[in-house]
């Protein structure tokens, strides 16, 4: 491990001669995550995921609710749409046409529904300008772009896990901290209070309050929000407290409560760094959990209202006619599984360089 | 030791207590009762119908009378499933759940920590990245996906496994799809959660106590890194393990399993307060009861903990 | 590995072994007890395990025979004298009396039972409605037993639908003894005494439910299936995925999403309902009291495009609420007509939509009510310039806003017929409905539904078809989008017996394997 550093007095550094520099614990962990590749490409596509989904109204996008009825389902193409809605109304008649030679004598009337129909789509693709907009993606069950329905419908999906992932965290952290250094009376009561949320029926608390909240004309998504803060921290309490249990009695903390310090200071600066691991595990792991959770919750109702979309809802949609639609379930799946990856492995550059017995170790 | 034990057994009962009295206002609380439909029932029909359930009482009454009840271990009957009682819904689908939900954690924890392992001990090499993508994925892959597709490979396309079929009772078949759906993310938590603490009870004092010594690596890993590097799977399995055999609703419904998870969301659905009261009790007793269970446990397994 | 798969493969064989006839997938629990039920999934049991006086006709929905062999209708058509066949029993033996379905009529509209349906009978049978609500006597109830087998049935007025009611699970029998001796327990599989073609053999609550034939039914010798399984399960994909695997013969509800695959298939059945989709205005809110708002909103929506291109299963578009029925023809509101629809709204001091007030509209969450909700949103946008926000909920709570609370302005709603005659359709419009959601407040309106009730039989259809003009050709109360299809899946080159019908119930005593 780097034998060849040089300080800035010129001197070479080894393991036994290195300075005790005041470097503060982000700096250095800053410096650490540079150096490590995953975290980086992480990093990355977390940055250019911000970048779209900021960007997204002036980036050169098709109007993510613009409906066409002739353009539903379309396979993603680089060629114009009304080419591929041509092929595929070609096909359908071929496969209808295949059907009844084989005696389907009961499809006459779907051939001739599907005959005028692509009539229909012929004069129509003659005179509009729809059907020169090419879909590298697809389109869904209205003829609505995938590619902008999935980049609108990452803004969202981003800033609920965001939301759920900061309020999980800190909340989970100050419970749990306090709860596990007081120790008895208050810990017992902390913990059955977390105890108490679990065992709520959830499910009737969100259509409450989507029912006493709800206002004629607006959007939902800040109750989302505080739903998904509702609960979020639960699990997380209870691990930093585990962990800050365990290691309350060691000799570090003893050695900093013999000088006098106070007990913020002692689960700030002493016992959080130290679970700080486990804590950035755990949320990025919760991560694709809130995000998930949003789609459910708008079942009741909560959350984005059509035309609107989130990655969650256009996965769940995706999903009931995926033999048929493929691109839509992979679409908005893969781009939202990468997104999880690169959250992933940056998470885990983070806790590496977060790492207090890492500290200040070129 | 043991007084702690007992003190935070007594615990128990103010916190079910809480909890049913809470749940109990709270259902009754939620907009829609467990009568409306798209056709509006006659009032004159409804009023025979809350009279029927004591409904038509007041709100303290109703509380104390299926306070009361619960006592004495009657849950009352079901709103929605007429024929039955609480107590006889719970007892047919609870073991459905339960056989359910230990397969797919046995499968989770051992791959979990199995990987988790393998991962930590080889960090930032092929297996470790290998073992970690394999865990998003798991993760985030929504069970409402992976159950559909798995179903589509194993079912319809090489029809190895029946669609669905607990009905038929075609024993061990009929679990596989679901319990190995279910595991996915059980199984993603436990690997990452049981990476991150084995690498840093690798760096542990102990643990290069452990190594100064000349123990054998194999020795250390055992002996030493993995006691100590289960403590957040451990705290983490309570709430999964009550999560996981109280029911998916995804898993229940995609395989048509006949367990608790299915009828909880229908129960939420339908209004039918006495189910949903009955599932809340029953699943809140399991979690205290799990979360007890992993606060004792931890006593044992971390020699660093006191209870004073 | 090989080994396993051997051993899985023999048990799997060896379970086989046990095999059903016939599997269902009914998409809900039923319920057995006939004064209990309350949906299509308990009476699609109920049709194998009792026998009414009367019962669907596989093709046409109307009745014919089934307990009783004859009926005989007065000449004011409000009595119906129903001769009841000598030899129906039930499965423990007993007769089959008129006693029976008196016992089980008093037992369904007595307060104490609770019966959600018991408005059912209580709509037609005299003095049902007094004594249900407390303020009758049983005895005052239109069910007499003349003697064992003769059954006289008095009605409200000349309502010529009564006797196709009847089919239903409301007017079902009851044994009364086996009630009495096990209370609530009675349908348990141990207890259950039927009368039905089909014997309960065994129950697991939402597991599955298993019917065998019951040797002991008067035309045993025509009941063909000798075993079926009905399974709960209310995935649509999953019920599919069984149905193309052959694990179930039969599914009621398909997988919409998968409807450009299905429509090709040839066991894929879809036929016309008495039911209709349609859009509630609270006509009580500004500016929707406006009947020329109102219109122009009809006028923006392309039905037809609706019912092509995203419902696609062959729904019928229509301006109408009440569908076709024989003789009767349905009286249309506004069609779609873009331009009219911007001259309305201009003329009712909306130009271009310009000072429209937002509003919402809500809907149950569901895929296919939201494609159509975005449809309309943008229609509304694209033709009026109107905007309107979406919003969906679970389907509890957009009862209690819509239909109790009428706390909305526009609304997705749906209606299905309880029988074919246009009253089902019609007369939950009248002012002090349950079910008007809108507010339509019309008393001329229902001054036609009640002269309806007790008019001749030949001027009933003229006298509705006046109300439905009033309702949507004038007033526009509503925006009726489409018809509602029965679809099913069920393969008629294997199974005979079974026909598209339009109340969508299929008696199992005329199945058969073909």
């Amino acid at each position: 491990m780097a034998s060849k550093t040089i300080d800035t007095r010129g001197e070479l550094i080894n393991e036994f001669n290195q300075s005790m520099k005041p470097v503060s614990l982000w700096a250095d962990a800053w410096k650490r995550l540079r150096k490590n590749r995953m975290a980086l490409f992480g990093l990355w596509i977390v940055a250019i995921y911000a970048f779209l989904a900021i960007a997204a109204p002036v980036l050169p996008l098709y109007d993510y609710t613009s409906q066409d009825l002739f353009q539903a389902n379309l396979a993603p193409s680089f060629r114009p749409s009304g080419e591929v809605a041509i092929t595929k109304a070609e096909a359908r008649l071929t496969e209808i046409q295949a059907l009844i030679s084989e005696g389907r004598d009961d499809l006459a009337p779907e051939l001739d529904k599907a005959k005028v129909e692509y009539d229909l789509l012929k004069a129509d693709i003659a005179t509009n300008p729809n059907h020169k907009k090419v879909y590298i993606l697809g389109t869904d069950y209205l003829g609505r772009d995938m590619l902008s329905r999935t980049i609108y419908g990452g803004r969202i999906s981003m800033l609920v896990g965001l939301v759920g992932t900061i309020t999980a965290v800190l909340l989970g952290i100050i419970i749990g901290a306090i709860s596990g250094y007081a120790g008895g009376r208050l810990d017992n009561f902390l913990m059955r209070f977390v105890d108490i949320m679990y065992g709520l029926p959830y499910m009737l608390i969100v259509i409450i309050m989507m029912s006493v909240f709800r206002t004629e004309g607006s959007s939902s998504i800040f109750i989302l929000f505080i739903a998904i803060a509702l609960v979020s921290w639960l699990t997380i309490a209870r691990v930093v407290r585990g962990q800050i249990i365990s290691l309350k009695n060691s000799e570090f903390v003893e050695a900093a409560r013999s000088m006098g310090a106070s007990s913020g200071r002692i689960i700030f600066r002493h016992l959080l760094p130290n679970t700080l691991g486990v804590i950035i595990v755990f949320s990025s792991l919760s991560l694709p959990g809130f995000i998930m959770s949003e789609s459910f919750l708008s079942f009741l109702g909560l959350g984005v209202s059509a035309p609107d979309a989130s990655w969650g809802t256009l996965v769940s949609e995706g999903v009931q006619g995926m033999e048929l639609f493929p691109w839509r379930l992979l679409v908005p799946a893969a781009i939202m599984t990468l997104f999880l990856f690169a959250m992933n492995f940056l998470g885990d550059g983070l806790r590496d360089a977060l790492d207090p017995q890492s500290k200040n170790r070129t | 030791m043991t007084k702690f034990i007992i003190r935070r057994f007594l615990s128990l009962i103010p916190t079910m207590f809480v909890i049913i009295t809470l749940s109990f206002f709270l259902i009754r609380f939620a907009p829609g009762g467990p009568f409306s439909s798209e056709k509006k029932l006659p009032e004159a029909v409804l009023q025979n119908i809350l009279k029927k359930y004591h409904m038509d009482e007041s709100m303290p009454m109703q509380y104390l009378r299926y306070f009361n009840d619960v006592l004495h271990g009657d849950f009352g009957p079901s709103y929605k499933y007429k024929e039955s009682t609480v107590n006889e819904l719970i007892a047919q689908s609870f073991p459905n759940s339960i056989v359910l939900g230990s397969v797919a954690l046995a499968l989770a924890v051992f791959a979990g920590i199995g990987v988790g392992i393998t991962s930590a001990l080889r960090q930032n090499r092929w297996q470790d990245y290998l073992a970690m993508s394999l865990a998003v994925i798991g993760i985030s892959v929504p069970l409402f996906v992976i159950g559909p597709v798995l179903q589509l490979a194993f079912s319809m396309q090489l029809k190895w496994l029946p669609v669905s079929g607990w009905y038929g009772r075609k024993w061990p078949l009929t679990l596989i799809l679901p319990a190995l759906t279910l595991s996915f993310p059980y199984f993603a938590y436990i690997a990452r959660l049981s990476r991150a603490s084995i690498l840093e009870v690798l760096r542990s004092d102990y643990v290069r106590t452990a190594r100064a010594k000349g123990l054998k690596e194999s020795a250390v890993v055992l002996k030493h890194v993995l006691k100590g590097a289960l403590l957040p799977v451990v705290s983490y399995l309570g709430p999964a393990f009550s999560g996981i055999i109280t029911g998916s609703i995804v898993v229940e419904s995609v395989f048509v399993v006949p367990g608790v998870g299915r009828i909880f969301v229908q129960s939420a659905l339908n209004r039918d307060y006495t189910l949903i009261m009955g599932e809340v009790i029953v699943y809140s007793l399991i979690l205290v009861v799990m979360n007890f269970a992993v606060d004792i446990v931890y006593g044992f397994l971390d020699p660093r903990i006191s209870y004073k | 590995m090989k080994r396993i798969l051997a051993v899985l493969f023999v048990l799997v064989a060896v379970t086989g072994m046990f095999a059903q006839d016939f599997v269902f997938s009914n998409a809900s629990e039923p319920t057995l007890d006939p004064s209990l039920q309350t949906d299509t999934a308990s009476t699609n049991v109920y049709l194998g395990l009792f026998e009414g006086l009367v019962q669907y006709d596989p093709k046409t929905s109307r009745a014919i025979p089934a307990v009783a062999e004859s009926w005989t209708i007065s000449k004011d058509g409000t009595v119906i004298t129903f001769k009841l066949r000598k030899n129906a029993t039930w499965s423990d033996g007993h007769p089959v009396t008129a006693q029976d379905f008196v016992y089980a009529m008093r037992r369904i509209l007595d307060p104490k039972t609770g019966a959600e349906y018991a408005y059912f009978p209580a709509m037609v049978i005299k003095g049902a409605d007094a004594f249900n609500s407390g303020k009758g006597k049983a005895e005052d109830v239109g069910y007499k037993a003349i003697d064992a087998n003769t059954l006289e049935v008095s009605l409200t007025g000349p309502a010529p639908y009564a006797v196709d009611m009847m089919a239903h699970s409301s007017f079902g029998p009851v044994p009364q003894w086996a009630v009495e001796k096990f209370g609530n327990d009675w349908t348990k599989p141990s207890n259950i005494v039927t009368n039905g073609p089909y014997l309960l053999k065994d129950w697991k609550v939402q597991e599955y439910l298993l019917m065998e034939k019951n040797p002991k039914y008067w035309d045993a010798k025509n009941v063909k299936i000798k075993s079926i399984k009905v399974l709960p399960g209310d995935n649509d994909t999953t019920n599919y995925n069984m149905f193309k695997n052959g694990e179930v013969d039969w599914t009621h509800g398909i997988a919409v999403s998968k409807i450009d695959e299905i429509k090709l298939r040839k066991d894929f059945q879809a036929s016309p309902q008495v039911a209709t989709y349609y859009i509630s205005l609270n006509i009580a809110k500004k500016p929707f009291d406006d009947v020329r708002v109102r219109k122009a909103l009809a006028m923006a929506i392309d039905k037809k495009a609706i019912v092509d291109k995203i419902t696609k299963a062959g729904q019928i578009p229509t301006d109408a609420m009440v569908p076709p029925l024989a003789g009767y023809t349905p009286q249309k509101g506004a069609g779609f007509n873009p331009e009219q629809a911007k001259k309305l709204l201009a003329e009712a001091g909306f130009p271009g939509g310009k000072g429209f007030p937002a509003f919402t509209y809500i809907y149950n969450t569901n895929e296919g009510h939201k494609a159509i909700g975005e449809f309309i949103q943008q229609s509304w946008k694209n033709v009026l310039g109107i905007d309107c926000t979406l919003q969906n909920m679970e389907f509890k709570t957009l009862l209690d806003l819509r239909d109790k609370q009428r706390d909305f302005t526009v609304s997705r709603n749906g209606w299905v017929g309880d029988y074919i005659d246009p009253n089902t359709m019609l007369e939950l419009f009248i002012s002090d409905s349950g079910n008007n959601a809108g507010n339509y407040k019309n008393a001329d309106f229902d001054k036609l539904i009640e002269k309806a009730r007790t008019a001749k039989v030949s001027d009933r259809y003229k006298i509705f078809q006046q109300a439905e003009t009033m309702l949507l050709t004038r007033d526009q109360a509503l925006i009726p989008i489409y018809h509602y299809v029965n679809l099913d899946m069920i393969d008629a080159s294997k199974w005979g017996g079974w026909y598209p019908n339009p109340i969508g119930f299929h008696p199992w005593k005329f199945m058969y394997k073909k």
